[in-house]
């Protein structure tokens, strides 16, 4: 064959390449996101019968309400007071692992990761459980104690609270795998001039993990910003309202605002993109690097006395994050009434039984759901897996045109608010004439694309550490590019694959906001059943699937832990 | 003697075809000496053999009656459950789309449900065999829909918080000064139909001025029932009114100290509205459905899980004991007037609230 034909052909196969991963991009990510900016610009719903509708700009100011006012004040309250909970405590926890002696370290790694396990929906749950302001258990306790004293969860503070709790491993990942990666010998030098604690702390090791610390930051103030079940279950009651709420209100209350609801969220997608973007800008040009390839020794500093003290607030989280939740639910799981008279009542072992648990066990609901958790979860864990490392691959490893496009498309979910890409697909896929609507395709379509940001960027970070050299090798050796991914890429970059489809594995189960629009009675996935369960008021069962649900995560967790590392 | 046996077998076999033969062919359904539906109706049902509910009513309180009409008739029922907006957008849609596979359809909001028969989802008219039994605010006049499941909302009460005393006998009992500071909970109006036609009552039944009297107590008002009836449990507030008897009664049977009062001025119910599917793939499943669900006996199915059956001869509710009032005392929102009110009082009822 002659040289320029095979050319051409390598040119027309990268064409053909650009074009399929465009064309699943634009139906995974871009219709959903133009079909909301769609709705927010017109006055009629999409596919309602209306008509077409005409355009307006109407919806954008109608939605400006008071309530939508007091909605944004309460959202950025919760984000800023949670991300600071979150970043002292996973900042703090991963510092005690990575640098000190604390007594202990196996509980610190294990307790800065668990609460990431945890359903943010079976978290609130339990802590509304825990800390009503009348009810609450341990307000219970603190009443029977005599202490005049008690604790509010149901407020502003409680969701900022709940919701640091649950966030702090992402800093804890972030940050624990930043100071493994800072090299002793600056902490070392710094001491060596008279430097103390303090200082080296301030001077040397903070500037050295500050992406690192904005970049949790900016993850969890963005995470705790469109959380849907926590605000719901802790704020829901008490008439907090945040936007992902309201956005949801909006589409669920009658009369139903879907084209105002849209405009908000079109609002709120742009303002979560601001703030990716000027965290880009504010880490752009500078030079982290700390590594190089001598081997790192890892200082340990000698905390002296406050070894104790400092074990003394790995186990209070651990216990306020796993330990108190697990009992709550027990508790609650085992007993049939709600009301607790006093703190006796929770060892009075005659109110006991193991009914409810079994009930839930063996229930249809939940039985289908779980089958269909497991379904959705492992579908988008190998669709997606397969699909992120093609993306992955032709991003950084080909000369596609357009492929920085293709990185942009798949890391845009992250802007997108759960809540908002569900809405987005529903319109995408309700006038399709394929069998996906009201199926768990459809599901799987959206945990896809929910989860797009998140398994890409774990499978870009091993495909980028692989050098050219390995390739340029074998093709020099007369390897076809087919030959190339099979027998060189493929091997390398194994674990980062198994790892992210891990990943998107567990967050998959985990979801609940991407399936609020999305379900039917067939295509219940566990969240759901648990949502459902908490709307009738059914408690123990409540309790009761949320037990069983985190005894699933927790084996998951402790199946894949190997394939557990620092993400995102 | 084997073959005086093997005799007799053949004998009492043709015995047993002759009669299968003799029989009719097309028979009524009846239960309990009540007509449930006609020949042509059961028959073409039996032979459809399916049904697809698009319903609102909570799945666990949908089960018993779904499980009792299966075993009545026969049929295999398919039930899809989502919240009345869901249901309402989901219907819509798939309308729009040419997708709608549901045979009946059911919705917590009578407004809806008219917005239904306007766009011709709901457009089979169909007089059930109880029809003159059914009052007539809970159906259409051409049996469009019927107010085949009617929810109440009453007074409920934690006893742990309230001397028996002082228990409330009334509506008007709740504006007393004891109560006021977040000790009541109430569901919003946008909690849904069963909200909106309890505040339209207290307003138009007990007193014009309620709504600002009660707005007064600063009550705790909840986006949802479920939370109140939640609430009212753990003891998070003493009083709390609205669709709850039902998680209640639940409740009180669990050995929580609760009690449910039905005020002595009155209890309103709110009305599913259902009907069959233009679209309908299963019509007769349908209409039978429709038929079994206002007869007496669905009726006492319905009225056994907690909530007033259409059917006026059937039992009142009773759960765990709870002795309903009659249904003759019992007040509905008429559709015109549920359709005329409903944005302006909403909007009203906001401002004297609060955004809510």
């Amino acid at each position: 064959m002659h040289s320029s034909d095979q050319t051409d052909l390598a040119s027309a196969a990268r064409a053909f390449t650009a074009l399929i991963l465009f064309a699943i991009l634009t139906v995974l990510v871009v219709i959903p996101l133009v079909m909301v900016g769609y709705t927010a610009l017109i006055d009629v719903v999409p596919f309602s019968g209306e008509g077409p509708g005409h355009w307006t700009l109407d919806n954008f100011s109608t939605v400006l309400s008071p309530e939508v006012g007091s909605a944004t004040v309460n959202t950025l309250a919760v984000s800023f007071v949670g991300t600071t909970v979150a970043m002292i405590l996973g900042c703090g926890m991963a510092w005690l692992g990575a640098r000190t002696n604390v007594p202990g370290k196996g509980l610190v790694h294990l307790s800065g990761l668990m609460p990431l396990f945890v359903s943010l929906l079976v978290a609130a749950v339990t802590w509304s459980l825990l800390g009503a302001g009348f009810s609450g258990y341990l307000n219970i306790i603190l009443r029977s104690l005599g202490i005049p004293f008690h604790i509010e969860i149901r407020s502003l503070l409680g969701i900022a609270v709940v919701e640091g709790l649950y966030n702090a491993p992402y800093a804890y990942l972030f940050i624990y795998g930043a100071l493994m990666l800072v090299h002793p010998d600056l902490e070392e030098a710094a001491a060596a001039h008279g430097g103390s604690l303090a200082q080296t702390l301030r001077m040397i090791s903070f500037p050295l993990v500050r992406p690192a610390l904005m970049g949790s930051a900016l993850l969890i103030f963005v995470s705790i910003a469109e959380d849907f079940p926590v605000p719901q279950i802790l704020g829901g009651p008490v008439g907090i309202e945040t936007l992902s709420m309201r956005i949801y209100n909006m589409m669920t209350r009658i009369p139903a605002h879907p084209n105002q609801s849209s405009a908000l969220s079109v609002m709120l997608t742009f303002a979560v993109w601001l703030l990716v973007y000027a965290q880009r800008r504010l880490l752009a040009g500078h030079d982290h690097r700390t590594v190089t390839g001598k081997g790192l020794q890892q200082r340990i500093i000698d905390l002296g006395a406050w070894r104790w003290p400092a074990a003394v607030f790995v186990w209070i989280y651990a216990l306020a994050a796993v330990g108190l939740p697990m009992w709550a639910l027990l508790e609650s799981a085992l007993r049939s009434s709600l009301f607790i008279p006093n703190a006796s009542a929770f060892f009075d072992f005659s109110q006991f039984s193991l009914h409810n648990l079994t009930a839930a066990a063996q229930s249809p609901a939940v039985q289908e759901g779980l089958e269909n958790s497991l379904i959705a979860a492992t579908s988008t864990a190998l669709l997606g897996g397969a699909l992120f490392f093609v993306i992955a691959y032709v991003v950084n490893r080909s000369r596609v045109p357009g492929r920085q496009w293709l990185e942009y498309i798949a890391m845009a979910p992250l802007a997108l608010p759960a809540i908002v890409l569900a809405l987005g697909v529903l319109w995408t896929w309700v006038g399709v004439p394929l069998p996906v609507y009201g199926t768990m395709a459809i599901l799987i379509i959206a945990f896809m694309a929910r989860f797009m940001p998140q398994g890409y960027q774990t499978i870009a970070g091993s495909v980028v550490q692989i050098h050219d050299d390995l390739e340029n090798a074998a093709f020099l050796a007369g390897a076809s590019r087919w030959q190339t991914l099979r027998w060189i890429i493929l091997p390398l970059v194994r674990g980062g694959v198994i790892a992210s489809a891990f990943l998107v594995f567990v967050l998959s189960i985990r979801e609940v906001a991407a399936s609020l629009f999305l379900y039917t009675t067939h295509t219940r996935v566990l969240s759901i059943v648990l949502l459902e369960s908490y709307d009738s008021g059914l408690w123990s069962n409540v309790a009761s699937i949320s037990l069983l649900y985190t005894l699933l995560l927790i084996a998951i967790t402790v199946a894949g832990r190997r394939w557990m590392r620092p993400v995102i | 003697m084997p073959r005086l046996n093997s005799l007799l077998g053949a004998l009492a076999g043709t015995f047993a075809i002759a009669l299968l033969l003799c029989l009719p062919a097309r028979a009524e359904l009846v239960i309990d000496g009540e007509t449930i539906t006609d020949a042509a109706t059961f028959d073409a049902a039996k032979k459809e053999g399916r049904l697809l509910l698009y319903g609102t009513y909570p799945g666990d309180a949908m089960s018993p009656i779904i499980a009792a009409f299966q075993s009545d008739t026969g049929l295999k029922v398919d039930f899809v459950r989502l919240p009345t907006q869901n249901m309402f957008q989901r219907v819509v849609s798939e309308f729009a789309a040419k997708k709608l596979e549901a045979d009946y359809i059911d919705l917590a909001d009578l407004t809806l449900v008219q917005q239904l028969i306007d766009r011709g989802i709901l457009n089979v008219p169909h007089k059930v065999p109880a029809f003159d039994r059914i009052p007539a605010e809970i159906k259409n006049p051409e049996g469009r829909w019927y107010g085949i499941i009617r929810p109440v909302s009453v007074i409920g009460v934690n006893k742990s918080r309230v001397a028996d005393a002082d228990l409330p006998k009334s509506w008007n009992d709740l504006l007393g000064s004891q109560w006021k500071g977040g000790l009541i909970g109430a569901p919003s109006v946008d909690a849904g139909g069963s909200a909106f036609t309890m505040y339209a009552f207290l307003r138009t039944k007990i007193d014009p001025g309620f709504w600002k009297k009660f707005a007064a107590q600063a009550p705790h008002i909840y986006p949802a029932i479920s939370p109140v009836a939640t609430d009212l449990a753990r003891g998070e507030v003493a009083i709390g009114i609205g669709a709850l008897g039902e998680q209640t009664a639940l409740q009180i049977k669990a050995g929580a100290p609760l009690t449910v009062i039905f005020p002595t001025e009155g209890i309103m119910s709110f009305a599913l509205g259902g009907g069959i599917s233009t679209t309908a793939k299963n019509p007769n499943a349908a209409a039978l459905f429709l038929d079994w669900m206002t007869s007496r006996r669905g009726g006492n199915v319905i009225a056994a899980g907690g909530a007033y059956p259409a059917n006026a001869t059937a039992n009142r509710p009773n759960v765990g004991g709870l002795e309903f009032p009659p249904a003759d005392q019992v007040w509905n929102m008429r559709i015109e007037d549920w359709i005329e009110t409903r944005d302006a009082a909403m909007t009203e009822w906001r401002q004297i609230f609060g955004g809510h």
